[in-house]
């Protein structure tokens, strides 16, 4: 039995809109035809079946009416904040309906939200890698003006990083370009305080060098101008780390620290993670460079990295114009060892990250490629998608959906995905690896990334 | 109680029997999505057979409740069934529940004291 055409044969016409009618007529129609079906299941005659179900409505030109009365009224418009309705309320419907269009397409949320979160995991990764490793600052007091010296050497024009004492010393003294020139070489020794006996490495450092980097020990004080001194050198600046493995001890300031069989006394303890950058060594321990080397005091003896801070208001072509002027000098008063080296300063940070530099903006390239090719395929999925629910859109559109409303939705679904995989794509675990790690050549430039 | 009651709420019979349908459907919707006709069922069944709702009330009456902003509906199909049309309550039809509610109960209170007192006084 037809029950839309029973009901559209009793029910009058009223002012409503023909869809609204339609609707109208089938949910009444559901309504007699449930009841008829209900009395025909309790042993009803078809013909009892039909009074029950004709018994639902016993007035058709009275309910038509009631219905028109109710339907010629306007809505009523929900209060704001009531949540019912109003703006928010259609964000919500478009969120609820994109979010179910999605969920109804799971290959589709699937491969976007995979396209999308690996594409984001690997962007988020490389840049973290080379904003930490490129751009952070050095972790000292002014940094733009920290320079490391380089010296180029007779007779093919090498360029190098390694000084010796006494040129330092000439470039600081014979000129203001520099506010100071603090000089670092790598150390090693055995020290029997640890039990068993252990090898440990460190650096031997200019009195003024930390001074000059504004750092400030975490105990105890730096090395004085004195502590380089023949008779007065035995004194040790330990890292973080060994001073832990010594038990942490905050009294340890004036206690003994052996190495290579040589009493030093400590005079302090460095804060966590310093590092002067520029060698790829451990930070165990710190002695102060002595004036009585023997090394130290030759200038064939190049072993030294050489850190400048710039005077202020003096550029870097400034002080390479004085560098070079004082290098002639020297080149002319110490032809034996001097003959054709010339100075120049860089910048600290450059010279940190020269090795990596090229590697690391190629990389970025690379996964900014990777991220182009992702947003692409997304692309051409949710336009295939579109093509495929162009006939819905029209359908909409014919039944009074604003094109600002479409658009919405369409654009809600698209950023669906988005929004879902920027957690996990940012999530994703960038820690380079250990190959990446071993190109910089010091490892606290990773901390952070 | 009592007398704000009585100030300020109609309780004609047509006011009660309008009021009671408004609120037993607002009541029956405060869960699961349902039907009209499973509502019709849903009253005659608690009721046990005490009140019916015919298509000629429901269907009006619901109406009326989606067109105040009290109630939604949307169509819903199933394999093998012919699509109903589910109703649910609005969150500001959830607000006038709570309040027609507590109507409900002061007035059934109210009742309830004066007849007690009326049984007293015998």
């Amino acid at each position: 039995m037809d029950w839309k055409q029973y009901v559209r044969d009793r029910l009058p016409e009223f002012d409503v809109p023909p869809l609204r009618r339609l609707d109208i007529v089938e949910e009444l129609a559901a309504q007699l035809e449930a009841t008829y079906a209900r009395a025909r299941r309790r042993g009803a005659t078809h013909e009892a079946a039909l009074a029950a179900a004709d018994s639902e409505v016993p007035d058709w030109s009275a309910l038509a009416a009631d219905v028109g009365r109710i339907e010629r009224r306007p809505p009523v418009l929900p209060t704001p904040g009531s949540g019912s309705g109003g703006a928010m309320t259609g964000w919500l419907q478009d969120v609820r309906w994109s979010t179910r269009g999605l969920l109804r397409t799971p290959a589709f949320l699937a491969i976007a939200l995979a396209t999308l979160s690996l594409g984001l995991g690997i962007g988020a990764a490389a840049w973290s890698i080379v904003h930490t490793v490129l751009m952070r600052p050095l972790p000292f007091a002014d940094p733009h003006r920290l320079m490391l010296m380089h010296a180029t050497v007779p007779p093919a024009g090498r360029e190098t990083v390694e000084i010796a004492y006494p040129d330092a010393v000439d470039l600081a003294q014979q000129t203001q370009a520099f506010e100071a020139i603090g000089l670092v070489l790598p150390y090693a020794a055995t020290t029997t305080t640890l039990d068993p006996p252990e090898r440990i490495e460190g650096l031997s450092i200019s009195a003024n060098l930390l001074p000059m980097l504004g750092v400030e020990p975490l105990l105890g004080r730096a090395f004085a101008s004195t502590d380089g001194e023949p008779g007065q050198d035995r004194v040790a600046l330990l890292g973080f780390g060994l001073w832990q493995r010594l038990g942490g001890d905050a009294s340890i300031v004036g206690r003994t620290l052996t190495l290579d069989d040589v009493p030093r006394t400590i005079v302090g303890v460095m804060p966590q993670g310093f590092s002067v950058q520029v060698f790829a060594h451990g930070g165990d321990v710190n002695i102060p460079v002595t004036r009585a080397d023997g090394a130290a005091g030759s200038r064939a003896f190049r072993a030294y990295r050489a850190i400048a801070r710039l005077a202020g208001g003096v550029s870097i072509e400034q002080a390479n114009a004085v560098a070079a002027t004082v290098g002639a000098r020297l080149a002319a008063a110490f032809p034996d060892t001097n003959q054709g080296r010339t100075f120049r300063v860089a910048p600290l940070l450059e010279a940190v990250v020269a090795d990596v530099r090229a590697a690391l903006w190629l990389l970025l390239g690379l996964v900014a490629l990777i991220l182009a090719i992702a947003a692409v395929n997304l692309a051409n999925l949710v336009l295939a998608r579109a093509v495929s629910r162009a006939r819905e859109m029209a359908v909409r559109c014919a039944l009074g959906a604003s094109r600002w409303r479409l658009a919405r939705r369409c654009w809600g679904q698209r950023e669906w995905p988005v929004g879902s995989s920027s957690p996990g794509g940012l999530s994703t675990p960038s820690r380079p690896c250990p190959a990446c790690r071993c190109r910089v050549p010091e490892k606290s430039r990773w901390t952070g990334v | 109680m009592f007398h704000t009651y009585m100030a300020t709420t109609d309780i004609s019979t047509r006011s009660l029997q309008k009021g009671s349908a408004e609120f037993l459907v607002l009541s029956l919707l405060d869960g699961p999505d349902r039907h009209g006709y499973e509502l019709a069922q849903i009253i005659e069944n608690r009721s046990e057979g005490r009140l019916s709702f015919k298509a000629a009330t429901l269907y009006p009456l619901l109406y009326k409740l989606e067109k105040q902003g009290w109630v939604s509906g949307r169509w819903v199909e199933r394999s093998g069934e012919r699509r109903k049309r589910y109703y649910r309550l609005t969150p500001a039809g959830r607000k006038v529940l709570g309040a027609r509610r507590r109507v409900w109960k002061e007035f059934v209170e109210a009742l309830d004291a004066v007849t007690r007192g009326a049984r007293f006084a015998r």
